[in-house]
């Protein structure tokens, strides 16, 4: 009898997938670890020599994986990195310090104190390095699995320098390639993340083009109803590392971000949580309504709400990358 | 024990602001000390675990406060539907101390050595009694009629070398499969048994997310390879193994239940390790 094809490399190994998702328990060697490892396990507080041994025995403990696994399933989220200011204070100051002997070579010794010969004024000058054409690029967190993702399109000559920050809605995109050219201007100019007083914000485009929501990877959330003219900052967990936002209409937005973080407002002014069945790292989201909304983790995974985030689809069957790198 | 140690780690523990008797916390840290915990870096969890086992009333309402919603929160994490704040609330019982033994209170907090959190430890031993559940539950699960119409209908009776091939392969996978380090065994058994995501087997392993994936690919290729190798090895040609490969793409089912039925009860809820 001829079953499937399993002439190839890849329909072998989904066979072997398969069976290794169908296995049944195999005697594991010693007795099970006790909670007291567990917890250790998970704090990473065993030695190097407990730890191998635990896992050689969760290796092939059912019992213990599922415990393990519950463990993990159970973590609280994880809190907000720390910044590059608290991990390195030094840096402020002696940063500080090189800025402003920057500004006083390229700057200072450019307004003279005295009257300077035309000549040396124009040597100055002419030494000052150049300014960058456009702003610098938002200072964002690149996983391996940013790196992993197709290259984005070349951006157009006007947005360089100015990506499209990771986790920013896809769907402005696809709007965006069937707008017209000036819409699509418009709503590229949103997209780009702009830099006010050192903070990289990112703008989530709103059908309505006076309605303007920005906010930035650290958490703070500002919206604008007067086309960007003056902005109300907006109150959110300030733990929430954001990362992606879409806003259905001029009332209803979405954020996402780290921890299985998923915030909603459905009146542009009070943003609610939303549960999220996993508190892993979430990249984007593209909403249609108040209630239908798709997530995307940071793994590539995709959760699906039509009730407002009172439950979410089962994520597609993950596959596993192969690594590009 | 030296007293001057004890005393900084009864003042590094804080244990005064419970009116912790020194006798109890030394009890509790040379008991800590019997399971290897040295100078547990969490004195301040030990000193408010053996506060509550000793009925501390401000003890109490510290971990009713603070640890309580932590205990739920896992609990609803692990079970929606209330099984699991059902049991969460069998172990807050167990943790008050409802057993008693020459007319002494038996608190569960006698187990907590310190070795990590207060908080963790809590999600430990909730995650293993709510595991022991869903397995003694699933035990009890009636097994598939082996004389159901789909069973007889088994492709097993068609072709007469199939049950020599799977044994074959079963045998080939299973020498492969402990052939692995445990490391690599523990990461699949993550990923293709305990549906964990990438991310959470990373958290799990410490590794970052995309070398669990590199690893994972990794390893089934070579499983797949030695599976092949170990094909040859027992004399089977190329279009014999590519029939023992189809097998696993069939409905494996009706082999593995030989398996389970042939393996031993498993290793479960050694009471030694279970609280």
């Amino acid at each position: 009898m001829k079953g499937k094809d399993v002439r190839t490399e890849q329909d072998r190994d989904r066979g072997i997938e398969r069976w290794l998702g169908r296995r049944v328990d195999t005697p594991p060697s010693g007795a099970c670890l006790d909670p007291d490892t567990i917890a250790a396990w998970a704090d990473g507080t065993l030695t190097r020599d407990e730890r191998q041994k635990a896992e050689l025995h969760a290796a092939d403990c059912a019992r213990c994986q599922a415990v393990l696994a519950a463990m993990i399933r159970t973590e609280p989220p994880v809190p907000a990195r720390a910044s590059w200011r608290s991990r390195w204070p030094w840096l402020v100051p002696i940063a500080a310090g090189a800025t402003a002997v920057a500004l006083w070579v390229s700057v200072g010794t450019d307004v003279p104190r005295s009257p300077a010969p035309p000549e040396a004024k124009e040597r100055t000058t002419a030494s000052r390095p150049e300014e960058p054409a456009s702003p610098p690029a938002p200072t964002q967190d690149r996983s391996a699995d940013a790196r992993r993702q197709k290259p984005a399109p070349a951006p157009s000559p006007r947005l360089e320098g100015a990506r499209r920050p990771q986790g920013q809605s896809t769907g402005a995109t696809d709007q965006a390639a069937a707008a017209p050219a000036e819409r699509r201007k418009a709503e590229q100019t949103f997209a780009a993340p702009q830099r006010f007083a050192d903070v990289a914000w990112t703008e989530v485009p709103s059908p309505d083009p006076d309605v303007r929501i920005r906010f930035t990877a650290t958490g703070r959330v500002e919206r604008s109803t007067d086309a960007g003219t003056t902005w109300t900052p907006q109150t959110i967990d300030p733990a929430v590392r954001l990362a992606g936002g879409s806003a259905p209409s001029a009332d209803v937005c979405w954020l996402v971000g780290s921890g299985g973080s998923v915030l909603r407002s459905i009146d542009g002014t009070t943003w609610i949580r939303v549960p999220f069945p996993e508190a892993t790292d979430l990249a984007s989201v593209s909403a249609t309504g108040a209630d239908t909304a798709i997530v995307v983790t940071r793994d590539g995974r995709r959760f699906e709400t039509r009730d407002g985030g009172r439950t979410w689809s089962a994520p597609r069957l993950q596959e596993i990358p192969d690594p590009a790198f | 024990m030296d007293e001057r140690r004890l005393d900084r780690m009864y003042r590094q523990a804080r244990a005064e602001r419970w009116g912790l008797p020194r006798e109890e916390f030394r009890r509790a840290v040379e008991r800590a000390a019997g399971h290897g915990v040295a100078e547990s870096t969490h004195l301040e969890d030990l000193a408010l675990a053996c506060a509550c086992a000793a009925g501390i009333e401000a003890a109490w309402e510290h971990f009713v406060r603070e640890l309580r919603p932590v205990l739920y929160r896992a609990a609803d994490a692990l079970d929606p539907s209330g099984g699991g704040r059902e049991i969460a609330d069998e172990l807050y019982a167990d943790l008050y101390g409802l057993r008693e033994r020459n007319g002494e209170r038996l608190s569960l907090f006698r187990y907590y050595h310190g070795r990590s959190s207060l908080a963790t430890w809590l999600r430990a031993v909730l995650a293993q009694r709510v595991v022991d559940r869903v397995r003694r539950e699933r035990r009890f699960d009636p097994l598939p009629d082996p004389d159901a119409p789909d069973r007889r209908a088994a492709p097993a009776s068609i072709d007469p070398d199939r049950p020599r091939f799977v044994a074959a392969i079963m045998r080939a996978l299973s020498a492969a499969l402990a052939a692995l380090p445990a490391r690599d065994r523990l990461r699949l058994a993550c990923y293709y048994q305990q549906s964990l995501t990438l991310a959470q087997i990373g958290r799990l392993l410490k590794e970052h997310e995309a070398t669990v994936s590199r690893h994972l690919t990794r390893t089934r290729r070579g499983i797949r390879a030695d599976v092949e190798a170990r094909l040859r090895a027992d004399g089977l040609a190329a279009a014999e193994i590519d029939r023992c490969f189809e097998l696993l793409l069939e409905d494996v089912e009706d082999t593995d239940l030989a398996r389970l039925l042939d393996a031993p009860g498993g290793k479960d809820s050694d009471p030694e390790r279970s609280i």
